[in-house]
């Protein structure tokens, strides 16, 4: 009977806190889309702050990291967490080290070095490419992560040279018209209404 | 029954008027709606515009965001708004019906892949008649009585912005029309937009214009 009585209440207690981090997350979640109205990076820091202090670390919350050490240019952080996180967890094998190496090459400040980094992320997309060519999310991935280190005139080039012997034409033709502009020059002002705007 | 001018250039409704010749005197014969858009330089017809993208969101099965296609597409339409005013009810106006303005009516549909909740979109109109600019947020069009059967992965939002007809004279004209936004994935515990790449969170975002010539 104690032994009942003690699994009800760790039970009790799992289920409360589990409550409070659901409140947690929704309160970090509404802090970002706070910000994506108007800049204010305080609504970030607050929201990594929350997220931080939740005892759980489901895939949501995980992601939901991610993009704030992003979004926070907090590159060091964000790789510490990622290295801790199994392979597994991600849906393809390399996508673990293309956020690694693309945090450490916006981390750094050599050309060289930032350089070194990002074609280690193109490698391991690319070597999973091999083996999957007509995977369209790793397509996807190799295209934005070139775009994110180059301009946007030289990555339709490479996706034209694609595009004369991958099979996934309508993919790539679609993937051509999404990649819309410099990610280099997306600031507040691309996404923030500009009577709205604040502070970047 | 038709629309007409007076000496004043004030617009109004005349329950006799049917043509210029049953037009009393002292007015000027327009005619229905339609020909009353024309009269006042806003008859238009509008191209529909559409934007396709591969976009990037979070699921919660693994880590990593994973691509989605959208599509969005815009059409417009204008239209001659006109109430029944007690006030303005005479012998040849028996409802008292009162020109009030044009609206612009901007309609959205997006289409979309498989997300984890339900994608919709945050967007607003602006449109820039004379040296004004009217803005509205377009919004989901308010279901029927009887409920809506929805098709997953297709979302319907409008807005409609009224020029007032006190702001309406031939000197004037339309400069743009705009619509523009983002893409939002809405769960029960918040909203997360769609954005360019999971390495670059930013929303990704559409502008989709209609410009006139002067």
């Amino acid at each position: 009977m104690k032994n009942l009585l003690i699994i009800f209440l760790f039970i009790v207690s799992i289920s409360a806190c589990s409550q409070k981090d659901n409140i947690k997350y929704e309160q970090a979640l509404s802090y970002i889309e706070e910000y994506y109205s108007n800049c204010d990076k305080q609504l970030l820091e607050k929201a990594l702050e929350i997220l931080d202090s939740t005892s759980i670390n489901n895939n949501q919350i995980v992601n939901t990291k991610i993009s704030l050490y992003f979004l926070l240019k907090k590159y060091k952080e964000g790789i510490a967490f990622m290295n801790a996180l199994p392979v597994d967890r991600f849906y393809r094998p390399y996508q673990k080290e293309m956020y690694i190496k693309s945090m450490l090459a916006l981390n750094e400040g050599d050309p060289l070095k930032r350089h070194f980094y990002y074609e280690q992320a193109i490698l391991s997309i690319n070597s999973y490419l091999s083996n999957n060519p007509k995977d369209d999310q790793a397509l996807a991935d190799l295209f934005y992560t070139k775009l994110r280190f180059e301009s946007r005139d030289k990555v339709l080039q490479y996706l034209d040279e694609y595009l004369k012997t991958n099979k996934n034409k309508e993919f790539l033709e679609l993937l051509r018209q999404s990649i819309s502009k410099d990610i280099s020059t997306i600031d507040c002002s691309s996404f923030v209404p500009s009577d709205l705007q604040s502070e970047d | 029954m038709d629309w007409v001018t007076y000496k004043d250039n004030n617009i109004i409704w005349n329950d006799q008027a049917t043509s210029a010749k049953s037009t009393p005197n002292g007015y000027t014969y327009i005619g229905n709606d339609n020909a009353l858009q024309s009269h006042v330089g806003m008859a238009y017809n509008f191209p529909e515009t559409s934007t396709e993208i591969i976009g990037f969101v979070a699921f919660d099965e693994k880590v990593g965001m994973q691509a989605i296609r959208v599509r969005e597409t815009s059409n417009v339409q204008i239209g001659v708004n006109a109430q029944n005013i007690k006030g303005n009810i005479s012998k040849s106006n028996e409802s008292g019906k009162t020109f009030t303005g044009v609206s612009v009516t901007v309609t959205n549909k997006t289409k979309f892949t498989q997300v984890d909740g339900d994608l919709s979109s945050s967007r607003r109109v602006d449109v820039k008649y004379g040296d004004k600019t009217y803005s509205r947020a377009m919004q989901e069009p308010p279901s029927s009585p009887n409920g809506d059967i929805k098709e997953y992965g297709t979302n319907t939002t409008r807005a409609s912005i009224v020029i007032p007809a006190s702001d309406i004279n031939s000197n004037k004209n339309f400069s743009s029309i705009k619509a523009s936004g983002s893409w939002w994935v809405t769960k029960p515990e918040g909203r997360t937009p769609v954005v360019y790449h999971g390495i670059a969170p930013w929303p990704k975002t559409f502008t989709h214009s209609w410009t006139f010539k002067k």
